[in-house]
This record gives C-alpha cells, sequence and structure tokens, in this order.
C-alpha cells in the first residue's frame, strides 16, 4: 500500500514535470523537502543526523537552484543551515559561512513572500521596529525563521560586535512573534526571548527576571514536549543567578522525561545530552 | 591487628586533611558575564594554574555580579569569603586613588598614547596598589568613553543642554561630568534604555563596547567623536590570602593570570576598534568637535585635572610622570 502512494507520488511528480508546471513542482519539491526535514527531526540518533545531514543540505541546495523564489523551501533550507552551524559545526569559520548563508535564505524567503519585507534586516532600528509592527499572525512562519536564523547568526558571530548590535532588532523581531503566536514552535518565541534576556547580568543592566518569565510562559507552552525549554532555563538563568536546585531539578527532569512528539525527537536528544554536560560540569560552576 | 587497622586509617585521615589544607581555593568576583572573553579567559588561566601547581591552586570564579557590584566583592574581600576580583579601576579608588590615574578628563588622544604611556607607568601602578593590600595582575583595557546623544553635538555648551545619564553609584564619573559644567542625571544601568527611550535622558557617555553590547545604540544616533574618558579594569587578588601560596606557585599565579590579563586587554584594543565601526554600520554618526570646540573641551579637562591633583585626589609625582610621557609622545610625532 504505502508502495502504491509512493509510486503515485513519484508518478504525480513525473507527470508535473513533464508537463512544466511550476506551481505543481514546486509544490512536489516542498513536499520532498518537508519530508526530509521531518526525517532529520525525527531521528533521535543525534550522530548519525550530524554525519548525514550535510547530504540533504546540499541537495536542498540543489533543489533551491531551480526553485530559487519559493518561500517554503528557503525557510526549510534557512533552518536547517542554521540549526545545523548552532548544533554540530566546531569549526568556527564554517559555522560562520552557514549560518550567515541561513541567515541570508530566511531573508529572502520574508522578501519573495512581500517586496516590503526586503532588505529590512539592514534598516535602521526606527524604521525596523517601524516594519515590525506592519506583521501579522500570516507572517509568523516566515518571521520567526528569520529571527531563529539571525540569532543563530549572532551566536556564530558573537565575537564580532556587528553581531551584537543586531541583538535589539531580533529582540524586537521576535516579542512581535510572541505578541502574534506565542505558542508558535512548541513556544519557541518565548523560549528565545528568554534567552535574550538573560545575556546579560543584573549588575551589568540585565532583567533575568524577565527572562524567567519567558521561560516560564515557553515551559507552559510546550507542555513538557519541548525539552530544550527546560535545558536553556537552567544554562542560561538559573547559573546566571546562581540557582544551583533550580538548575538540577530542571535537568533532572530533562533526563527523566519520556515524550513522543515526532517532530521533536532529534532536539530533545540534543536537549538530553545538553543536560548531561550540564549536570557534569555543575560542581565546577557553582 | 585492630590498632593497626585504626593508626593506618588515623594517617590516613590526617593525610587527606593536609592534603586538603594544603590546596588553596582563591574565589574570585566578577561582573563579566559567564561567556565573555573575560570568563573564558580566566577559567581557562585557572585551569593552567591547577595544572602547574598540581592542584594545590585553584580558582573558582563568580560571574555575572553574583556575588554583588564592585562595593560588595570588595567587602566581601575584606571578611575574607573572597580572595580577588575583576573590577573596573574607580572600584579601587578608596584602597588607592591613583589606580584612577589614567581615569582623568581627557588625559589621552589616542590609543597609541595610552600605549606608550601604559608601558613606562602600569607598573607603578601596579606596585601602588600591592603596597595597599592588592595584589594586580596586570590592567585591562576597557576602551575610550563617548558622548552618544539622540541629537547632532560638538561643542561642550551643546551638551550641557542634554540631558546626560550617569551611574547612580559612580561619584567619580558624576564629578567628572560636572567639571564640564554638565549636571548628570543619576540612574541605575539597568534603566538606561528605558530612559532613552521615554526621553528622561538623551545623552550617555559610554565605551563603545558597552553602548553595544547593551543596545544603548538602538536609541541614540549621534556620537561626538571626543574620547572623554579611558576606561579600564584589573584582576586583583588579596594580597594576605595570596602569600598564603608558596613562593612557587606566587610565581605561577602571576605568570599564568598575567598573561590572561594581557590576553584580555591586547583583544580589547580589537573590540573596541569593532564595536566603534559597527556603531557607524547601524547608521550612528560619529561627529567630530570643531578645533576651537576641542580647545575649549581640552581646557575644562584640564582644569578639573588640576582641581584633582590639588586636591592631592591624584599624587602630584604620578600626574607630572603622566604629562612628562604625555610631551615626549607627542612632541616625537608632531
Amino acid at each position: 500500500m504505502i508502495f502504491l502512494i509512493a509510486r503515485g507520488a513519484l508518478l504525480w511528480a513525473l507527470l508535473a514535470w513533464l508537463a512544466g508546471c511550476a506551481s505543481l513542482m514546486s509544490s512536489a519539491v516542498e513536499d520532498l523537502a518537508g519530508d526530509l526535514s521531518a526525517a532529520i527531526l525525527e531521528n533521535p540518533d543525534v550522530d548519525m543526523v550530524r554525519d548525514g545531514a550535510p547530504a540533504f543540505l546540499l541537495l536542498i541546495d540543489g533543489l533551491l537552484k531551480s526553485n530559487p523564489d519559493n518561500p517554503v523551501l528557503l525557510s526549510q533550507a534557512a533552518l536547517l543551515n542554521s540549526a545545523y552551524a548552532g548544533a554540530f559545526v566546531a569549526d568556527g569559520e564554517r559555522a560562520r559561512l552557514m549560518a550567515a548563508k541561513g541567515r541570508a535564505m530566511a531573508e529572502r524567503a520574508l522578501c519573495v513572500e512581500r517586496k516590503e519585507n526586503c532588505g529590512v534586516a539592514a534598516k535602521p532600528f526606527a524604521e525596523f521596529e517601524q516594519w515590525t509592527a506592519t506583521l501579522t499572525k500570516a507572517d509568523v512562519p516566515l518571521a520567526y525563521g528569520l529571527a531563529t536564523a539571525w540569532a543563530a547568526w549572532m551566536q556564530a558571530n558573537s565575537d564580532d560586535f556587528n553581531a551584537i548590535a543586531d541583538l535589539g532588532k531580533v529582540k524586537l523581531l521576535m516579542s512581535r512573534v510572541a505578541e502574534l503566536h506565542e505558542s508558535h514552535d512548541y513556544g519557541g518565541p518565548h523560549l528565545y526571548l528568554g534567552v535574550f534576556e538573560t545575556l546579560v547580568p543584573p549588575a551589568l543592566g540585565g532583567r533575568p527576571e524577565v527572562g524567567r518569565f519567558h521561560f516560564e510562559r515557553a515551559l507552559a507552552l510546550a507542555e513538557g514536549q519541548y525539552l530544550l525549554t527546560q535545558v536553556m532555563f537552567a544554562e542560561q538563568y538559573a547559573r546566571l543567578v546562581f540557582d544551583r536546585a533550580l538548575h538540577d531539578e530542571l535537568l533532572n527532569e530533562v533526563l527523566a522525561a519520556e515524550v513522543d512528539a515526532p517532530d521533536l525527537i532529534l532536539l530533545n536528544a540534543v536537549a538530553k545530552r545538553r543536560a548531561q554536560s550540564l549536570l557534569d560540569t555543575a560542581d565546577a560552576y557553582f | 591487628m585492630r590498632t593497626f587497622s585504626l593508626r593506618a586509617a588515623g594517617a590516613l585521615l590526617l593525610g587527606l586533611l593536609s592534603a586538603v589544607c594544603a590546596a588553596q581555593t582563591l574565589k574570585i568576583g566578577a561582573l563579566s558575564p559567564e561567556g565573555s572573553v573575560w570568563m573564558d579567559l580566566l577559567r581557562e588561566g585557572g585551569a593552567r594554574v591547577a595544572a602547574e601547581t598540581e592542584g594545590r591552586v585553584s580558582f573558582k570564579f563568580y560571574p555575572g555580579g553574583v556575588m554583588g557590584d564592585d562595593k560588595a566583592v570588595l567587602r566581601k574581600i575584606r571578611i575574607g569569603q573572597l580572595h580577588g576580583a575583576v573590577v573596573t579601576a574607580g572600584a579601587l579608588v578608596q584602597t588607592y586613588p591613583d589606580i584612577t590615574l589614567y581615569n582623568l578628563p581627557m588625559a589621552f588622544r589616542s590609543g597609541d598614547e595610552v600605549d606608550y604611556v601604559r608601558e613606562r607607568l602600569d607598573a607603578e601602578l601596579l606596585a601602588g596598589l600591592e603596597a595597599k593590600g592588592f595584589v594586580a595582575l596586570g590592567l585591562a583595557e576597557v576602551g575610550f568613553a563617548y558622548a552618544m546623544t539622540q541629537v547632532p553635538v560638538s561643542g561642550v555648551a551643546d551638551v550641557r543642554m542634554r540631558k546626560v545619564w550617569v551611574p547612580d553609584n559612580d561619584p567619580g564619573s558624576a564629578r567628572a561630568l560636572q567639571a564640564f559644567g554638565i549636571a548628570p542625571i543619576p540612574l541605575p544601568i539597568v534603566d538606561v534604555l528605558g530612559g532613552l527611550q521615554t526621553g528622561l535622558i538623551d545623552c550617555v557617555a559610554a565605551p563603545p563596547v558597552g553602548a553595544v553590547a547593551l543596545q544603548w545604540h538602538t536609541r541614540v544616533s549621534h556620537v561626538l567623536d571626543v574620547p572623554l574618558i579611558y576606561v579600564y579594569g584589573l584582576f586583583a587578588l588579596d594580597k594576605r590570602r595570596f602569600e598564603r601560596l608558596s613562593a612557587a606557585d606566587q610565581a605561577v599565579v602571576r605568570r599564568v593570570m598575567g598573561e590572561v590579563v594581557g590576553q584580555v586587554n591586547a583583544r580589547s584594543r580589537r573590540d573596541h576598534e569593532q564595536a566603534s565601526a559597527a556603531l557607524a554600520n547601524q547608521g550612528l554618526e560619529w561627529r567630530s568637535a570643531s578645533t576651537g570646540e576641542m580647545a575649549e573641551w581640552r581646557q575644562l579637562a584640564d582644569e578639573a585635572t588640576l582641581r584633582l591633583v590639588e586636591e592631592e585626589y591624584i599624587s602630584a609625582g604620578l600626574y607630572q610622570a603622566l604629562q612628562g610621557h604625555l610631551r615626549d609622545f607627542r612632541a616625537g610625532r608632531p
């Protein structure tokens, strides 16, 4: 049965290809990219994904060659490039290149969607602020895609003040996304805002309690499914304010958790690894 | 048999105890957040010290101001709860006022001048601080602070009309601003971004690295290209505690942690330049003062400096040494 469906899909794609119909073609490509992304995200074997994903990233580059203006494909590619750079690429220069590529793709995805979105990232802060006010709920996936890819780019360039200078814009964009649809991506907007608000200690003007509010909101929205929430809460907030009890409690909860959201299998496996390594280094830190 | 094993256990216990007593953990408070260059390099240095002293000396760091602000950290050092700190020079002004020598308003005109003078005077300042009970393992630059505003300014009179922020716990900076006839508005650092947004303040004097890290650049549009004050920090250890280490271990700490501070210092110049460029890339306009305006800034700064020397806030000998080196440098490169 599965075989038949697969053959049917293949036949469809082939027909569409032969017919040269752009819209059908792009939707088949979107499906393929979507299925492959899902296959990656549903894989519990972190090492296998680390070793295998580059091939998929090259494949998606190939698909983009013939569909350069497909926003769905662009945002998938942006997400995977940024996430891969952040999670797996140890070499600084390579990580920077991949993250820059991811960010450019996310910007392009928004731009092909609506021409008012083109070039917004480079605009002065006040104009950027006006632009974020024009976003609607329909823009959330692409706007969130840009905010996350941009954050990943900043992380890859965290020793470059030109990148650090963008934090205000990324934070603003993420706040707008949270305002429009806070439960998007298992509460991801609040998770990111929690991280942004805990980058600076209070003595230097940071507001960790605002960060804590966002982490707690993200926890409520994720309903325990997205374990990176607890991990970031512990790593960013609990370590910043030296709350060992909270730190260990959150991380032990991650290690004990048995969750089954299929699209979070990979990320939750990553989260468990990170939780263990944070617990292992806790004695030295606290 | 029983006696023997008890004795053996006692010996083992004693052995353990003496090993524990011999191992020294130096607890260090810092404002720098985890993941910053300072903290990364300090942790790396701490690991090197532990390895080279075979575990006799180790460091435990408390980053991100978790031990409180500069004042609280120094108090904890006095009561022995902490053994050292990474602080700005101003934090040690009560202990040894001369440590703020390079903070004198507009003392330097460029990074090259700073390098020339520091090469010749750092050692004297560090020796002075050590005589007052702190072993400092070098000074580390933060960078020059500049006035950043929401409207273009260039002369002293322009800035006097602005609502200028000063940290609420920093009388030194307040005094420096008052020297220019500026009446600053004291606010906690956490309220600066909000204050710029609501118009409570419309001017901050800050090093570019600070302005970028705290995103103040999103709420100002102009930077006045007049280096108002040279900001720097240091890594200081409580001398009483330091002297409990063996001479050989002291030497290891001095060498390794001295290198760390040197690395931070070298990195800072690059960061300062990069952050200054980032401000321009973000659309801020760097504006120069005219020759006449610059002369007025410098005249007021000189008057303020002389007052500080007359009040013996800064010792005359060091002030003259600073001036002498600056004269030599400026004569060498007219």
